[in-house]
């Protein structure tokens, strides 16, 4: 049995694992933050930038799929501030991207 | 300025290193070089080799238990390993991008175990505050920023180089009494400190002195210590758009605001200085700004937009007169540019009007020329033809913009 640790996400307290990330803790409290590069155990860099959550204490948005929890920390995953950096973060990458795939008969929209 | 220390005084930045070692209790070291640097490195090479002679590194130093020894890692020239994590990647051998923080070097740094990293300036003045002792060195600068600070003066300045300076002088004072003014008795406009994600400081807050704190206050930071002049004659989004140039190359690719958003930021001031951009886009470069800083992953993209938002800050109005007026206050931005023959001066040799691409050049021979601006594609290259300067700039006049 691992140490727990409590974490605050959006206004709740979850006990959980010292180990998890963020997204992982967010996961397990059913909380959906939206990733894109972020492949389990497989590509876990935190470079496409679109599980960004605000993190108390920190100057800048932080990437939840790299950002190992501790313990007391205060985590808003559905701010202004972050929904406004994911809508301009998926404009950006949009914006740099072959639009075909929103024609492609695959994407579940 | 770090590489002029490595040039000449090495062995201070060695003996430091040595000292830090002991005190973090470390056996082994890196002094991360990019190889642009060769007299640097060639020096340091023969200082390490000096001081392993001496038995200053290597094991039992000066007849102790304590083992220490100093490896040189050279580094390609990429911007963004100034960031310490790309920086660890890059001693690593791996591809020269950050690692996200937390874990922080001190936690997890080379090779997964802790790391102590600093900045060869930092290292400079250790050896010098062990042996005078803590208070003299906090008898210069001020109560928040002590010390001394090497700052590499250049741009439109009569003397150009380095320089230290306790961090309690103020930015006039550099400029005016040090770097001795600017060139043809010029008009100051900005400084840009802080290296290529600094910010432009104009003439009104020159009275601040050169902290680390009051930097941060007026939006610009320290950061490698460099001041960079200009006068009347730059367009300022031309030097945002040559920084953001720069930052566009540099960003190493990894996270998408930096690598895409410092891109689109490009594209709005290249069309600015084409006179193409509209005021919407002025809240356009704000915002994305913003987003750019907040979302990057590393300390490039975090102050890469700075130097474009500080101009958008204080020299709004020059963006106004681009985007409004269609026209560039110093004459900078070729595309803005209107060039008229002067009658007087035109002798009509025709020479002109042969050598434009597009035959913009209307007029008989021994007839003075004009310029047809509709089909002038803004080559200009009927200035250097003409044997009589008589095509020279058409500088209209700013009426009706308002700085808001």
């Amino acid at each position: 049995m691992s140490e727990k640790v409590s974490i605050t996400i959006n206004g709740n307290v979850y006990a959980v694992d010292k180990e998890l990330t963020v997204l992982q803790t967010a996961k397990s409290a059913n909380i959906n933050i939206p990733t894109l590069c972020y492949l389990k155990d497989i590509n876990e860099i935190g470079a496409c930038r679109m599980c960004l959550v605000e993190v108390e204490g920190m100057r800048t948005l932080q990437a939840a799929c790299v950002f190992p929890i501790r313990e007391g920390m205060v985590v808003y995953t559905s701010s202004p501030r972050v929904r406004e950096a994911r809508r301009m973060n998926l404009e950006l990458i949009l914006s740099n991207h072959e639009r075909s795939c929103f024609k492609c008969t695959k994407k579940s929209l | 300025m770090d590489c002029s220390l490595l040039e000449d005084d090495p062995h201070s930045v060695i003996e430091a290193m040595s000292i830090a070692a002991y005190a973090t209790n470390s056996q082994y070291g890196y002094v991360y070089v990019r190889a642009e640097y060769p007299m640097g490195i060639h020096r340091l090479v023969i200082a390490i080799e000096q001081a392993r002679e001496y038995g200053l590194l290597g094991n039992q130093i000066l007849g102790t238990t304590f083992n220490f020894d100093l490896e040189i890692r050279y580094g390609a020239g990429a911007f963004v390993c100034g960031e310490e994590t790309a920086l660890l990647n890059s001693v690593e051998g791996k591809r020269g991008e950050p690692r996200p923080r937390p874990p922080y070097p001190a936690e997890k740094g080379l090779f997964q175990k802790s790391t102590l990293l600093n900045n060869v300036e930092t290292y400079g003045n250790i050896a010098q505050i062990i042996l005078y002792g803590a208070d003299w060195y906090k008898g210069m600068g001020t109560k928040r920023s002590s010390g001394t600070k090497v700052f590499a003066l250049g741009g439109k300045i009569n003397n150009v180089g380095l320089l230290e300076v306790p961090m309690e002088i103020t930015l006039k004072e550099i400029i005016y009494d040090i770097g001795g003014g600017i060139p043809d008795n010029k008009k100051f406009k900005a400084v840009q400190t802080g290296g290529p994600s600094g910010c432009c400081i104009p003439e009104s807050l020159l009275d601040v002195s050169v902290e680390y704190d009051e930097l941060i206050k007026i939006g610009s930071m320290m950061g490698s210590g460099g001041l960079i002049v200009m006068d009347e004659d730059n367009c300022m989004i031309d030097i945002a758009k040559f920084y953001l140039d720069f930052t566009v190359d540099e960003s190493c690719g990894k996270c998408s605001p930096c690598m895409i958003g410092t891109k689109r930021l490009h594209q709005i001031l290249e069309k600015i200085t084409k006179g193409k951009g509209t005021k919407e886009v002025l809240t356009t470069l704000h915002d994305l700004s913003i987003a750019i800083k907040d979302m990057s992953m590393c300390g490039l993209g975090q102050t890469a937009p700075d130097p474009m938002l500080s101009t958008l800050h204080y020299f709004r109005d020059e963006y106004l007169a681009h985007i409004e007026v269609h026209h560039c206050p110093v004459g900078v931005c070729k595309e803005l540019l209107e060039y008229t023959i002067i009658a007087d001066k035109c002798k009509g040799y025709m020479l002109c009007s042969r050598h434009c691409p597009v035959g913009a050049i209307k007029g008989a021979i021994k007839q003075p020329h004009i310029i047809e601006l509709e089909e002038c594609i803004k080559c200009w290259r009927c200035v250097s033809k003409c044997k009589f300067n008589s095509i020279v700039l058409n500088k209209a006049t700013l009426k009706g913009i308002h700085n808001e």
